[in-house]
């Protein structure tokens, strides 16, 4: 090498010192050494083998993107043993052979200086806090396996009170809801509602299930926040582009351009938490017309069961109420819901996803505008289309399962029995339709409140506290638990609060299935994701583990929870998993590319799971639960007023994966996106006396982050626009950028008095005004 | 192509996409017959996810750049996506992003300027603008000469000056640019220079903005579409 990795090793512990001086720490590591072991000496010079002359690998392993849900077929480029370089795979039809910035960057992942190595044990429980050393010593996984049992025999009196036992998974939902069900446990908790429960829910209610949205050969797009490009996911950022080299009109409203309202082809820079006015006004618009698409209506969707109320019920939203509403002028609202509703543009479609705009768990209004856009969506036919192109369209996978010799109660019993920590007992749909996912946004409060009951333990896998809204209440509430577990490849800022902290294969490490759910129709697919080197430490899967803690909880108890009928215990569910492909993991790994894929025309379903067995546009399940049928106005919450003057907005870059250490504390991403900042309208930083690049304070009445100024044009001048991606307050993350998480700004959701009108539970992430000013 | 890396390439499959990428253009031994290649850059593609920068280090072998975390070329940072241009004030604005690395000039500035005449940085037949280490003075003179903002640079530890290579390692063996195989939505396109030449002037008929075709004062082998409207002030060109 050319002595360029001394440099950044040094570039690093002169950055960590930084950090430590920054955060006001005092001169202590929290046993950093026990974790990072000497990975650090050679991590960031070896992989990167000087190629200059010839590609020089020894081996090429077909594995897949572990980073995000799309997934990507990736092949991993090999020398002495270790992953040097890796690539899209062309053979997958999704990726092309593509990657984006984060599949790229997993180098920086998997060699990480910082990333946990073995199981670690707190020495110090009696005193949680920031800033307090854990004392962290090393253990075996022997010691962590059975001191985990314990502590949940312990905490749960043996099984008789499984509620007092939390995990907080991200993945693996079946076989941990099963450990948990094992224990008599309703709480299985993930982040739906600060990601996506709102169009979630809403698919479920109204069509059935869950799907995707393909944008291929797309005419009318059209969207309300929602900015893939922004993301840039693999191959929805191809199909949008592709769309608009193909000439599709794109029209976006959203107050930040973002990507999608550069490349596109018109920007309306509309009031944050208004875009249920202007889709309220569209639908309005289009039933007056009576210029939808009458067959797929009538053939697919309740609407002529239905049609006098849905009439009735849209009259007044008219384009000029809306006006009012959107500061959208009327005109152009109409000519956009005539545009999207005229033959001739068609397919039009509305995407979205998870948290972007109007339609992910953002503002108040939010799952009225989830339920607004599948309607929009129906009155065009986008939804579950013949072909399955320019369509909201469902999704498949093998789906297999292992059968156990004994089941526990399923967990939708034990929350109606028990009540649920996250609150999920309080929302039917929740409860009903998306049974083992969760809500975060009032968590933190239930544990100090103990409702329904008091919580004394938790597993956290790949959550930090910078996952909840005022993750700092989140943080109290983890203080006052008995015993916390933490599961993750990098170190989380939860870990000033966890007694034990297993560590995590990353997916390079470990064999595993992708089984491609966010891909576009047209293929039946999976892949083997082929282990493409050994761990870098004494790291194992996140599943084999719940297999272990299972085998041992089912061993205490007496039960066969986690058994095969034939007595066996369960250590690997992948060939269950496969079982109705007829092939075992080991054949698909011999596949050429390791890839099982079927071309099968997409068809469109002739029934929905749904009362009425077609796309709901009006709702009967909601209905059927006290909620409102059809969506209707709701004002957002917050709103500018004299000491928080301006609308927060989030955005989401393309090179991280939430604020996430496998991307914030990426060198690679790091070099590419290098600092959070908050971005201003110019006219609103000449107002404030604030220039690009000045420091400033951005604060809520939740809390603070200060972080520079970026001064630009496309924002509304009443919106301050901040990132999602950065802020840890955990010394062992050397390049992370310190306490800038935006959910620092974002406050908890409040408990509603009464029955929650939103049956999505969603978080209302961006319902929040700001204040800003230079420091 | 010698045996032993055939076989090697044949070995590690490498051989077989890269046999998939260049078929039917006549370019696996292109480096014999002199074919000239190019890169498109259609900014109107471009959605800022800087792919390329990160693909680029991991194949140069180039570290992340964690103190200095600029937006600009440095002897670790061969290529980077220029962003934030704007053609008017709110609301009537649009940005617009463009990797930029070394533009590989028809007729390279930095080749003029080298005091060996050409045997420190050289134009290869096929058009990637290189560096011979063995014969550089390390003077500086083509990271002066450079028209397009610098894109040669002095690894100070190294004492080497740096750039792009064109991945000339990569075309060699037929692959395409780092940058070219990961970018998601077709914004980089890698061909002969007469392809990618033929697609620039396509889209100058259609009214785009086209720089660094054929017969201009700044020809290079990396042609830039630009989306209609943007103004000449926010692109990086030389002013004709």
């Amino acid at each position: 090498m050319d002595g360029s990795e001394d440099r950044f090793k040094s570039s690093i512990n002169e950055e960590r010192r930084r950090f430590l001086k920054s955060m006001g720490l005092w001169g202590f590591t929290l046993g950093t050494a026990s974790m990072v072991g000497d990975l650090a000496e050679d991590a960031f010079g070896s992989f990167c083998s000087p190629m200059y002359g010839k590609p020089d690998f020894d081996e090429v392993v077909n594995t897949a993107c572990g980073i995000c849900m799309v997934q990507c077929g990736m092949k991993a480029y090999k020398k002495n043993g270790r992953v040097c370089y890796v690539a899209g795979n062309p053979a997958d039809p999704f990726s092309r052979g593509h990657l984006c910035a984060k599949g790229k960057a997993s180098l920086g992942f998997l060699n990480n200086p910082d990333r946990l190595l073995y199981p670690i044990k707190r020495t110090n429980p009696d005193n949680k806090d920031f800033g307090v050393n854990p004392g962290w010593v090393r253990i075996t996984w022997e010691e962590a396996f059975s001191t985990i049992v314990d502590k949940m025999m312990e905490n749960t009196d043996n099984g008789k009170h499984g509620e007092r036992l939390a995990i907080f998974s991200h993945g693996n939902y079946g076989w941990v809801a099963r450990l948990l069900g094992a224990l008599g446990s309703p709480n299985l908790i993930t982040h739906y509602d600060t990601c996506f429960s709102p169009f979630y829910v809403a698919r479920k209610a109204l069509i059935g299930d869950n799907c995707w949205c393909n944008l291929e050969g797309v005419k009318y797009m059209l969207s309300f926040g929602w900015d893939q490009l922004d993301r840039s996911k693999n191959h929805p950022s191809a199909q949008t582009t592709t769309a608009i080299a193909n000439g599709a009109k794109v029209v976006c409203f959203n107050p930040y351009q973002g990507t999608l309202g550069a490349l596109g082809t018109q920007w309306i820079p509309i009031k944050p938490g208004s875009d249920l006015a202007v889709a309220l006004a569209m639908i309005q618009r289009i039933l007056s017309q009576n210029r939808f698409d009458k067959e797929f209506v009538k053939n697919k969707t309740n609407f002529y069961e239905h049609e006098k109320a849905i009439r009735d019920h849209f009259k007044t939203f008219t384009p000029e109420w809306a006006e009012k509403i959107s500061e959208v002028p009327a005109k152009t609202i109409i000519t956009i819901a005539d545009e999207f509703s005229d033959p001739k543009h068609w397919p039009a479609l509305i995407p979205n996803h998870k948290r972007d705009g109007a339609g992910g768990p953002n503002y108040v209004n939010s799952y009225q505008m989830a339920h607004a856009i599948i309607l929009l969506n129906a009155l065009v036919g986008a939804i579950d289309r013949e072909g399955g192109k320019a369509t909201m369209a469902f999704t498949w996978n093998p789906g297999g399962q292992v059968a156990c010799a004994q089941n526990p109660k399923p967990l939708k019993e034990l929350i109606q029995e028990k009540g649920a920590i996250d609150g999920k007992h309080e929302y039917p749909l929740v409860r009903d339709l998306i049974t083992d996912r969760g809500i975060f946004y009032n968590v933190a409060q239930r544990i100090l409140d103990k409702d329904p009951y008091e919580l004394k333990m938790a597993i956290f896998r790949r959550y930090g506290i910078q996952s909840f809204p005022n993750p700092k209440k989140m943080a109290k509430a983890l203080s006052t638990l008995n015993y916390l577990v933490f599961v993750d490849s990098m170190p989380k800022d939860i870990m000033w609060f966890a007694d034990l902290v297993l560590p995590e294969v990353m997916f390079l490490e470990s064999d595993w299935i992708s089984d491609r759910l966010y891909t576009t129709p047209g293929y039946q697919m999976v892949f083997a994701a082929n282990k493409a080197q050994a761990p870098v430490g004494e790291q194992k899967g996140w599943g084999g583990m719940v297999f272990e803690l299972g085998k041992r909880v089912d061993q205490k108890l007496g039960t066969k929870y986690f058994q095969t009928k034939e007595g066996e215990w369960i250590k690997d569910d992948k060939d269950a998993f496969l079982k109705p492909l007829g092939i075992t993991f080991a054949e698909l790994k011999q596949l050429p590319e390791s890839m099982w894929k079927k071309e099968v025309p997409y068809t469109s379903k002739s029934e929905y799971k749904t009362p009425s067995h077609k796309i709901e546009m009006y709702g009967t399940l909601f209905e059927k639960h006290g909620y409102d049928p059809l969506p209707k106005w709701i004002e957002k919450s917050a709103q500018p007023n004299e000491e928080y003057p301006y609308y927060l907005l989030i955005r989401r870059l393309p090179g991280m994966k939430h604020s996430a250490p496998l991307t914030s504390n990426n060198p690679y991403i790091l070099d590419a996106f290098p600092k959070p900042f908050a971005e201003i309208n110019s006219a609103t930083a000449r107002k404030l006396g604030i220039a690009e690049g000045d420091r400033v304070e951005l604060k809520s009445k939740n809390g603070s982050v200060q972080i520079i100024a970026r001064i630009s044009e496309r924002i509304r001048p009443d919106c301050i626009m901040y990132l999602h991606n950065y802020g840890h307050i955990l010394p062992e993350l050397s390049l992370s950028q310190g306490d800038t998480g935006d959910g620092n700004l974002i406050p908890d959701r409040p408990k509603p008095k009464e029955k929650d009108k939103d049956w999505s539970a969603s978080a209302w992430m961006s319902d929040v005004c700001v204040r800003i000013q230079k420091i | 192509m010698d045996i032993q890396r055939r076989q090697a390439l044949k070995t590690i499959g490498i051989g077989g996409i890269g046999a998939a990428l260049l078929a039917g253009k006549g370019l696996a031994n292109a480096s014999q017959n002199y074919v000239q290649y190019g890169v498109l850059v259609d900014t109107r593609k471009c959605i800022n996810c800087k792919a390329c920068q990160v693909a680029c280090k991991l194949w140069n072998g180039n570290q992340p750049d964690p103190t200095t975390f600029k937006n600009q070329f440095s002897a670790s940072t061969f290529t980077y996506v220029s962003e934030c241009k704007f053609t008017g004030p709110y609301p009537n604005v649009k940005y617009h992003t463009a990797k930029r690395q070394c533009m590989h000039c028809e007729d390279p500035a930095c080749v003029q300027a080298c005091p060996q005449g050409g045997a420190a940085i050289h134009k290869e037949p096929n058009g990637m603008v290189v560096i011979n280490h063995e014969n550089c003075l390390r003077c500086g003179s083509c990271t002066e000469a450079c028209v397009f903002g610098g894109a040669v640079n002095l690894d100070e530890k190294a004492f080497l000056l740096k750039k792009c290579t064109f991945c000339i390692d990569r075309i060699r063996h037929g692959l395409v640019p780092a940058c070219v195989e990961t970018c998601l939505t077709g914004a980089l396109q890698f061909g002969t220079l007469e392809e990618i030449n033929n697609k620039g002037l396509e889209a100058k008929n259609q009214g785009y903005p086209v720089h660094g075709l054929k017969g201009e004062k700044w020809a290079t082998s990396w042609i830039y579409i630009w989306p209609k409207g943007v103004e000449n002030r926010t692109m990086f060109f030389p002013k004709v």
